[in-house]
């Protein structure tokens, strides 16, 4: 099962930085981990990815930089500053929302995934 | 014949590249090496696990999406960002907008006649002095830099104008014009009706010139801070020259050294200014000076300097567009980086349906 497009429309970004806050990456590395980590759940149309990653770029969330690595020039992206403020503010928005949603959707499910939830803020 | 490999591949990033219409060169270059990239990375992989090469790369090429959408977006971003040869345009605005708007003026004048031309020596030193700013437009176009070459063709071109019509004509440099209008101008051309005098001058400015123009034109890249230390190292240099042949300081003097280089630094900090707010705060501040300065200049000293030339056959409404102009020019292009930016932002808020801030 993949999440509608809806869910996944913007949500792309926030998980591009969460995959950032590890360590820089490229392009396809980000690919690879993103469906490593969520054992192929979410999957883009790759090229995608990087409208994606310019953006984050020019609102200053990630800094990217030519490498040369084993003799081939990749562009690795970074977080920011910024990039990490934003992160963690939109982790605690969705972890909100998630709760009161599924609160919403599911009354004594919903309990239990409040109580599993991390305590971000 | 090409291999199926080689043509998907290419077929896919011809697609993308023609979504990539209008950015800036070094953008497309960077944009289609990077997906390039992507690409090959997939195909490796794809085939350490066991495909061929042609199912790998057809799987690949399916993986990225419809390069149409890939590349429209990637375009939107790109343009919503500001390309750097956007920003080198507006930032060559300023010298050039005031450039031609007062030569077609200098032109159409009936004042200015009976009054001596200047010598071969100083086209002469002009064309040593551009050997920088010349060899680093080559370097520009050969490199494709193109951000590197449009303020430097606005100096040059600014410059080869007055100094062409100061060849032919000659006469407003005694007029006191070129100090009103100086912002953009060297301000050796205004010296004195000496000819040594004025090739010394000619010759210390220019290369002033020459030298600061390279690394302002650095500033165009990353260094955002540079405009302030710009500004007084040119004009040091030039209180220097100018102390040197022409003798004591005036408040008037030391506003007319200050004008070249402000305008100068204003042009050199308006493509930092995007996300800078040092810069923004540099070209700002220059820009009153060059505004306060041509006011006390007009309101003030004009007529206690003026030689009877100037007195004589200028009217005051026209020394008002003459003063007015480049603030004019300048005022325009920080309307146009202004606009610029509010597009950006809209394009922002278009973009972001969930916004991660």
């Amino acid at each position: 099962m993949y999440p509608s497009r809806d869910l996944q429309r913007g949500s792309a970004e926030l998980l591009v930085l969460a995959l950032l806050r590890d360590r820089p990456m490229y392009g396809y590395e980000i690919i690879r981990e993103l469906r490593e980590r969520s054992e192929g759940y979410f999957a883009m149309e790759e090229g995608l990815l990087y409208p994606a990653l310019h953006r984050l770029e020019r609102e200053e969330l990630v800094r990217a930089e030519w490498k040369l690595v084993d003799g081939r020039k990749r562009r690795y992206y970074a977080i920011t500053e910024s990039g990490l403020a934003a992160l963690s503010s939109a982790t605690a928005e969705w972890a909100t929302f998630s709760r009161i949603f599924l609160g919403i959707l599911d009354p004594f499910g919903g309990a239990r995934y409040a109580e599993a939830a991390p305590d971000i803020c | 014949m090409p291999k199926l490999h080689q043509t998907s591949v290419e077929s896919y990033l011809l697609a993308i590249r023609r979504q990539l219409k209008g950015l800036d060169p070094a953008e497309q270059r960077g944009i289609l090496r990077e997906l390039e990239n992507h690409l090959e990375d997939m195909i490796r992989y794809l085939r350490e696990s066991g495909l061929s090469k042609e199912a790998s790369t057809e799987r690949a090429v399916a993986e990225m999406g419809d390069p149409i959408k890939v590349g429209r977006q990637l375009r939107e971003e790109h343009l919503a960002k500001g390309s750097p040869w956007r920003y080198s345009l507006l930032a060559a605005l300023p010298l050039l907008i005031p450039a031609l708007g007062l030569e077609v003026l200098w032109i159409a004048s009936p004042l200015f006649v009976n009054v001596r031309a200047t010598t071969w020596l100083s086209l002469l030193v002009m064309l040593v002095a551009f050997g920088p700013i010349l060899g680093l437009c080559f370097w520009a176009c050969r490199r494709r830099r193109w951000v590197w070459l449009a303020p430097s063709a606005g100096i040059i071109l600014d410059h080869i104008i007055k100094q062409v019509w100061v060849f032919l004509a000659g006469p407003w440099r005694a007029s006191g014009l070129p100090e009103l209008i100086s912002p953009w101008l060297p301000t050796t051309i205004s010296a004195g009706p000496d000819l040594a005098q004025d090739s010394w001058l000619l010759l210390g400015d220019w290369l002033i010139l020459a030298l600061l123009s390279p690394l302002l034109l650095a500033l165009f890249l990353r260094w955002g801070r540079l405009p302030a230390s710009l500004v007084l190292l040119g004009w040091v240099g030039n209180l220097v020259v100018f102390q040197w042949f022409e003798g004591p300081l005036s408040p008037y003097k030391l506003l007319v050294l200050l004008f070249p280089f402000v305008g100068l630094a204003s042009v050199a900090a308006l493509p930092c200014a995007k996300r800078n707010v040092t810069a923004w705060a540099i070209l700002l501040g220059d820009w009153l000076l060059v505004a306060l300065g041509q006011w006390y200049f007009l309101l003030y000293e004009a007529p206690h300097h003026m030689n009877a030339l100037w007195r004589q056959s200028h009217p005051p409404t026209f020394s008002t567009v003459w003063g007015l102009m480049p603030h004019a020019a300048l005022a325009f292009s920080l309307a146009l980086l202004l606009g610029v930016q509010l597009l950006s932002r809209l394009g922002i808020s278009c973009h972001l349906k969930i916004s991660v801030r």
